[in-house]
């Protein structure tokens, strides 16, 4: 594993079905070396399966996956040291401190970490020698991250690492994963949440019905598929009464830009490059029409405003 | 196979148990208890007693005078308890287990009404004509002695106190690792474990080489707890009582991993082990020997694997056998052991 592969990660068409419904349909992607990868989507999109095949967990149907340029399906056991897992639902041993539970996890690697250090990097210095039972549930996402570092890897797959954290605890853990990504390791990383994509990776990818839709930065995506601003309005009735669909026609005609607007918040939204213009025009124009504006709303766009534009549907409604 | 991992996972079995309460007590106190209730149950020297019911018919005068004789003699007989009624009271008696024979006058003799498979109502026949006869003047041809035995050695405790170690050895091997595997598949540990370069063997062995600190412990308990209490003591090689243990853990141990190979449902693998222990329990001499078996279903029986333990353990404690004559009951052990562990490898279920 001395080798150096600027792709530590490569997936070239996999595909994974469970009886007759496709859970991962010819996804193909790669991770760079100190990169952080995200597979952003809605929960049933695939990730889960996609990750751990990946990891070697899972048996795929179709694709190839290889890590540090070996394939996972023949190499298992020579890629596995050099690897880092988190998964996304596990209970460790609840009667082991958290020192413990690190011994444990390092006997099965041929090398380790110094686990006092990693203690120490983790911020576990105050739980140590507390049993697992006793920790709140960050302290114990932490553990599992702690685990997946143990063998100092040079890949780290972390499937959804912050679900189900309060806040203070998704942010402290975000700062752990930068650090992990300020170490020249790689990192894939699923998430459904789209500030965590945004704030971690590098690239990110998403996915829907285990298919790739768009990959890129959160910049590239939203340049790409939206525009650099959003502005979001409001008329007098909602935005699913006849009255405003009506409007908005009327609106279309003469604003050609609006073609694309999306209902959202019982209002519409639209993506203009530059927004200042758009609002000028869009004021002009309902003056013009005699349209009643009730409000208006101009911001930077969001990869949910990504989502809506690929998908036509708001990115919290797309649980599948 | 002594890698730094293996020692590790070994520990883990062991803190395991000594970390939760409830598992100590049962390695612990259960067996305890059990041979302080057995063990005072049958061992009362002279203290048991035939319970019978006579059919009440008008007075006692009006009774033909050998049920007279016995319900005389059973005032200063404190083995005989006598519950007289009527038909239907006897057989209300008789359905709640309270008798076990029923006598009756008719026709000039006396009825015995009992079930001759149940070896207890058997005895109180035996006994009840004994003294009918008697009573009326029936005296033996040949002078007979009774001697009670009750030397260490010689009593129901001495019998059921290997039974119990391999009792213990069953339960906590099917309870204990069993359950830990069906949890640890419940709850991704496996597969948590699965994303590591970890050997299944030393996974597989870790579960039973575990469960022989905890026999440790077990066999600690009963040995000196049998000692103290009831004297017993163990008449061959405390090293082959050892060996013998070791490998009968082995085989519980090995199916008990097989029995959890695929399930993450602690209720169905709770059913599978009541399924298992209780046949086992019930056919292989744990409580009572298996000469009370028909002799072909005694043969079949020998080969079961807790029998093939309680035998062994038995004939080294109470006979004083050396372990090399217990090899084919050993080798029962060994072939479960094996075939266990390699079909539970083949059908095991990370997650």
């Amino acid at each position: 594993m001395g080798e150096t592969h600027e792709n530590l990660l490569n997936v070239d068409g996999l595909v994974k079905n469970y009886g007759k419904q496709r859970a991962v349909d010819h996804l193909s992607f790669s991770v760079n070396e100190g990169e952080c990868y995200a597979l952003l989507g809605p929960n049933g999109a695939g990730k889960t399966t996609t990750i751990e095949i990946l990891e070697g967990l899972q048996h795929r149907d179709e694709g190839r996956v290889s890590i540090f340029g070996k394939d996972i399906k023949q190499n298992r056991t020579e890629i596995l040291p050099h690897i880092g897992v988190q998964l996304q639902e596990t209970v460790l041993y609840q009667k082991y401190t958290v020192k413990e539970t690190l011994q444990l996890f390092a006997s099965f690697f041929p090398e380790h970490v110094d686990l006092d250090s990693l203690i120490a990097k983790l911020d576990l210095d105050d739980v140590k020698d507390k049993r697992l039972q006793k920790l709140s549930g960050g302290q114990r996402q932490r553990v599992n991250v702690a685990v997946a570092l143990i063998n100092s890897p040079k890949l780290v797959f972390l499937d959804e690492p912050t679900t189900g954290l309060d806040p203070q605890s998704r942010r402290n853990l975000w700062d752990l994963i930068k650090q992990i990504k300020s170490e020249n390791r790689s990192i894939l990383l699923t998430t459904h949440y789209l500030d965590e994509a945004e704030i971690l990776a590098d690239r990110i990818g998403i996915m829907v019905k285990g298919r790739l839709i768009a990959e890129g930065s959160a910049k590239e995506l939203v340049l790409k598929y939206c525009g650099a601003q959003a502005l979001w309005f409001h008329f007098k009735e909602d935005c699913g009464s006849s009255a405003a669909q009506e409007d908005l026609f009327k609106l279309q005609t003469e604003l050609p830009w609006l073609e694309k607007a999306k209902m959202k918040d019982g209002g519409f939204i639209a993506t203009a490059s530059v927004g200042v213009e758009a609002i000028q025009s869009l004021v002009r124009c309902t003056d013009k029409l005699g349209i009643k504006l009730t409000a208006l709303e101009l911001r930077d766009s969001t990869l949910e405003d990504v989502f809506l534009e690929l998908t036509g549907r708001s990115y919290n409604d797309a649980d599948q | 196979m002594l890698t730094n991992s293996f020692r590790e996972l070994v520990k883990c079995r062991v803190r395991e148990v000594f970390r939760e309460p409830s598992a100590a007590f049962f390695v612990v106190a259960v067996p305890m208890l059990w041979m302080l209730i057995l063990g005072f149950a049958f061992n009362k020297n002279g203290d048991y007693s035939y319970p019978i019911g006579i059919l009440k018919e008008g007075s006692v005068f009006e009774q033909p005078i050998v049920i007279q004789n016995l319900i005389k003699a059973s005032e200063n007989d404190p083995h005989l308890k006598i519950f007289e009624g009527s038909t239907e009271e006897l057989a209300h008696l008789f359905n709640r287990g309270t008798i076990n024979l029923a006598l009756a006058a008719k026709d000039g003799a006396i009825v015995f009404e009992f079930d001759p498979a149940n070896r207890e109502a058997r005895e109180s026949r035996l006994y009840v004509n004994d003294i009918l006869q008697t009573g009326l003047g029936r005296s033996d041809f040949y002078k007979t002695i009774d001697q009670p035995r009750s030397r260490p050695g010689d009593r129901y405790i001495d019998f059921f106190i290997p039974g119990l170690l391999a009792l213990s050895i069953l339960t906590s091997s099917l309870f204990g690792t069993g359950m830990t595997i069906v949890a640890f598949r419940r709850n991704n540990l496996f597969k948590r474990f699965l994303a590591t370069p970890i050997s299944t063997y030393e996974l597989f062995g870790s579960f039973i080489v575990g469960r022989f600190v905890i026999l440790a412990l077990e066999m600690t308990t009963i040995l000196v707890f049998g000692w103290l209490v009831f004297d017993f003591h163990v008449a061959g090689s405390l090293l082959d009582y050892i060996i013998v243990s070791l490998v009968g853990t082995s085989a519980f141990t090995a199916l008990a991993i097989l029995m959890g190979s695929r399930l993450d449902n602690v209720g169905a693998y709770n059913g599978l082990v009541n399924l298992v222990t209780l046949p086992l329990m019930m056919l292989s001499g744990v409580f009572f020997s298996l000469t009370n078996f028909p002799d072909t279903l005694a043969t079949v029986l020998r080969y079961f694997p807790l029998a093939a333990l309680v035998d062994s353990l038995r004939q080294i404690a109470l006979e004083g056998v050396s372990i090399t004559a217990l090899a084919p009951q050993l080798g029962v052990m060994v072939l479960v052991t094996v075939v266990c562990s390699v079909i539970g490898r083949a059908a095991f279920k990370w997650y």
